[in-house]
């Protein structure tokens, strides 16, 4: 106590001479138009359209819109587009997109069809660099047929440009010809930047202009970085903070227990993606790779290593509500008699040892998941080698599809399969693993999920290629890997599926 | 003395270019930023795209040619990830990290050197053992944990200080008392073996059979000649902290230092920022051991300075 006495007097006399203040105590507590929110990654930049970073999406969301959102059931719904674009009748490489009317950008500029002109040219400029324009997958242009029409162009007809349209998110043309436009971020959102202070926190502020609904009731939210989880949960639980995002697993269900606060579950997380090659002895047999899926007790590993938390994975690589989404497919249950059987129908050479490739601090847990499957593996009678490199190794070993198994998790930015089958499942893609009798059966689905422009067809073909992933076991599947944020229990908020950082402030409520 | 700090500032620019040039080679040898940067599936024309937006396509010897030119004007380029200069990135860290480095090692000094004297007085003594088991304890005790507890007791439990952030001296409390604690543990016992070598010493006996009273024998003799591997004591502590020692504290307590810079420099593979970094903190480490030097010499006159 003394030491802290004297501390507080010498720091009492040079405290004044701090710069920038950012972190002044006292969160929201009461006060239903401020909001504090602690995270644990802060954007490099707040130009939406430069990077994908894992602070991004948190601050920049609700300052710039996309043309399309997923709603809260993940159907598509037009946001800043008056419509959902319509393909063409004649040239499906052309999309004729209405906008709506009377919207502005915050700093004043226009939103119209140049506005939307000079933002699909800005993703694609190879000089800019962004990383959406690979996201983006074939855009190619844009042409301006009026002040609120304009006609989107791709390379090659592509039916799911609408899903993709959702990461374009929209900036104004005038301030992001400005050289500090990545820490000036301008949009037509809900809110906009007030202060960022590199390293503490920043500040957004309701834009109280806003076109849509519903209207922004937060005032302002200062978004704080604490790399530490247990230091936000203290923050949270001190009363500084009134939501704090990615708390450590092992205090949720302590967490939950507290009436003060609430834990909010975020559905259509990642999924587990472990992928073999199925060109590979034995990895081609479809009983050795059931095998492998029979052998995890998935229920006892999520158990045991996230205290139950997320959901086992039912053999869908897309999470429910995803889509593509098979609900008729169930998981592998755990059975290991029923993975030895399987095992001495297979042709397995002497001496085979599984060549396991893992990975080290990419996820959460990793090398222990990766090990409690090699050890689930072992206990039937294999022999396995886990490597667990780090993350240059690691992203070198995801895009060989030489080795026989590496170990994945994929997440939903598409909200649809569509993004895996793309990943992993499509002919030359740039993970995709699989023999060339698998891959044939695979081709002429594939070719019809991206092609058709019935979104039923579309469906169907991808819960049919659901349906043949889980049966033929081409990948083991573990858990949905959720996110999750903790707060304070007098706020109101439903997230969308996928990510709580994509999160809509302005739906955000603080009940008094 | 001006020769000295003359040459000694020479030898550091050297070091400093040594460092910079291997961590050149390392990094673009060793690690791949486009991959890091790009989402997983990316297909190989978005990573050539990225790698010649980046510079990274050229000849590794072109790029070297192109580097030394621009750091030459001090001109690290802007980093891959934030689009800023780099140099400015890092900069924009000092004064918080001198802020923390400070306080915790005045606080080290102030606390724990005092301490030592004390302790040495009379070895084996209760004073002494106490000590001992503070100094054992601080050493010892790993700083995210001593954090984590500090956070819980004080801000949590009884909701005097703030649990992280900065901004107010309020706020750079318990990041310094933590940091001092680590530090200070080593400092007590230095401090303590460094008084017992120098009152066992021959001269210290004659000045007591001369009749000089302790009290003076021990302010004007003995702690001028202790001070010596307290002073390099202290400067490799600073200089250990600033160099990114502090990045548990930082992280711990969310402190906006050059630590946690670091940190994210490698993790995103920022090659750009990680060199900005890496040349800051070796000019700080650089400097401390040169004022650490020209300190001896206002200590001990006979140290010959070479």
């Amino acid at each position: 106590m003394a030491v802290v006495a004297v501390l507080a007097l010498v720091v009492a006399a040079c405290g004044g001479d701090d710069a920038a203040g950012g972190g002044g105590s006292g969160g929201g507590g009461g006060d239903s138009s401020r909001l504090v929110v602690g995270t644990d990654a802060e954007p490099t930049t707040l130009d939406i359209q430069a990077i994908d970073d894992n602070g991004l999406a948190l601050s920049t969301w609700s300052i710039n819109e996309g043309l399309v959102d997923f709603d809260a059931e993940g159907n598509i719904e037009p946001i800043l587009a008056a419509e959902l674009p319509v393909i063409d009748e004649a040239d499906p490489t052309v999309w004729h997109l209405k906008l709506r009317e009377g919207i502005e950008f915050t700093d004043g500029t226009p939103f119209d069809a140049e506005a939307v002109k000079y933002n699909v040219e800005r993703i694609i400029d190879p000089d800019y660099g962004s990383v959406l324009a690979e996201e983006l997958g074939g855009l190619s242009g844009a042409t301006v047929v009026d002040e609120l029409n304009v006609d989107l162009t791709t390379e090659n007809p592509d039916p799911l440009l609408i899903n993709r349209l959702r990461r374009l998110r929209i900036v104004s043309p005038t301030a992001a010809e400005t050289e500090t436009y990545g820490e000036n971020p301008v949009g037509t959102g809900p809110y906009v930047l007030g202060e960022w202070t590199r390293g503490q926190s920043l500040t957004l502020e309701a834009n109280a202009d806003y076109w849509g609904d519903p209207k922004p009731t937060i005032e302002e939210i200062e978004i704080r970085f604490i790399p530490d989880a247990n230091t936000r949960i203290s923050a949270l639980q001190s009363g500084e903070i009134n939501v704090a995002v990615n708390p450590p697993d092992s205090q949720i269900g302590e967490l939950q227990e507290d009436s003060a606060l609430k834990v909010l579950f975020v559905e259509g997380g990642e999924s587990g993606t472990t992928r073999f090659n199925t060109e590979l002895e034995p990895y081609d047999d479809v009983k050795f790779r059931q095998a492998l899926n029979y052998a995890i007790d998935k229920d006892t590993m999520v158990e045991q290593l996230f205290n139950g938390l997320y959901p086992v994975q039912d053999c869908n690589v897309a999470p429910p509500g995803v889509q593509g989404h098979n609900d008729d497919l169930e998981a592998y249950p755990y059975d290991p008699d029923k993975a030895e059987e399987l095992l001495s129908e297979v042709d397995i050479p002497d001496g085979f040892t599984i060549d396991f490739t893992g990975s080290s601090a990419v996820y959460g847990s990793d090398r222990e998941i990766q090990e409690t499957m090699a050890s689930y593996w072992r206990a039937v009678g294999l022999e396995v080698e886990t490597t667990f490199p780090e993350i240059d190794p690691y992203l070198d070993a995801v895009y060989n599809p030489e080795l026989p198994i590496v170990y994945g998790e994929s997440d939903q930015a598409l909200n649809s399969l569509i993004r895996q089958i793309g990943t992993f499942l499509e002919r030359d893609g740039p993970v995709t693993a699989l023999g060339e009798e698998d891959q044939a059966e695979l081709d002429p689905l594939i070719e019809t999920v991206k092609g058709t422009l019935d979104d039923d067809e579309r469906d169907a073909t991808m819960q049919e290629i659901a349906q043949i992933a889980c049966d033929e076991a081409y990948f083991v599947f573990t858990f949905f890997r959720q996110d999750i944020a903790v707060l304070d229990a007098d706020i109101e908020y439903e997230s969308d599926l996928g990510q709580f950082e994509k999160v809509d402030w302005h739906r955000m409520r603080i009940n008094g | 003395m001006i020769r000295f700090i003359i040459r000694r500032l020479l030898f550091g620019v050297l070091i400093m270019l040594a460092v910079t040039i291997t961590v050149f080679f390392v990094t673009r040898v060793l690690t791949d930023p486009v991959k890091v940067m790009l989402p997983v599936g990316s297909s190989q024309e978005a990573y050539d795209q990225l790698e010649a937006s980046l510079g990274l396509d050229a000849p590794l010897g072109e790029q070297f040619v192109t580097f030394i030119g621009d750091i030459v004007r001090l001109d690290f380029g802007d980093s891959y990830w934030q689009r800023l200069p780099a140099l400015d990135l890092v900069l924009e860290r000092i004064p918080a990290t001198f802020q923390l480095v400070g306080a915790g090692t005045v606080l080290a000094i102030v606390l724990f050197v005092p301490l030592g004297i004390i302790a040495s007085l009379k070895p084996g003594g209760i004073l002494d053992r106490i000590l001992v088991t503070i100094s054992l304890f601080g050493v010892s005790m790993p700083q995210f944990w001593l954090g984590a507890m500090l956070i819980f007791i004080f801000s949590v439990s009884l909701g005097w200080l703030p649990t992280s952030g900065s901004g107010t001296g309020q706020h750079l409390v318990l990041p310094s008392i933590t940091l001092a604690l680590a530090s200070g543990g080593r400092v007590a016992q230095i401090t303590r073996s460094s008084m017992i070598d120098q009152l066992n010493r021959p001269y210290v006996t004659t000045l007591k059979a001369k009749g000089m009273p302790s009290r003076r024998i021990l302010t004007h003799h003995v702690l001028r000649n202790a001070l010596v591997p307290i002073v390099t004591l202290a400067a490799y502590e600073i200089a250990y902290a600033l160099a990114g020692y502090a990045v548990i504290v930082e992280t711990v307590f969310a402190w906006p230092g050059i630590g946690r810079l670091a940190i994210q420099a490698v993790t995103q593979r920022d090659i750009i920022l990680l060199q900005a970094v890496v040349f800051v903190v070796a000019s700080l480490v650089v400097a401390v051991n040169i004022i650490a030097d020209v300190l001896y010499k206002a200590v001990d006159p006979r140290v010959k300075l070479t």
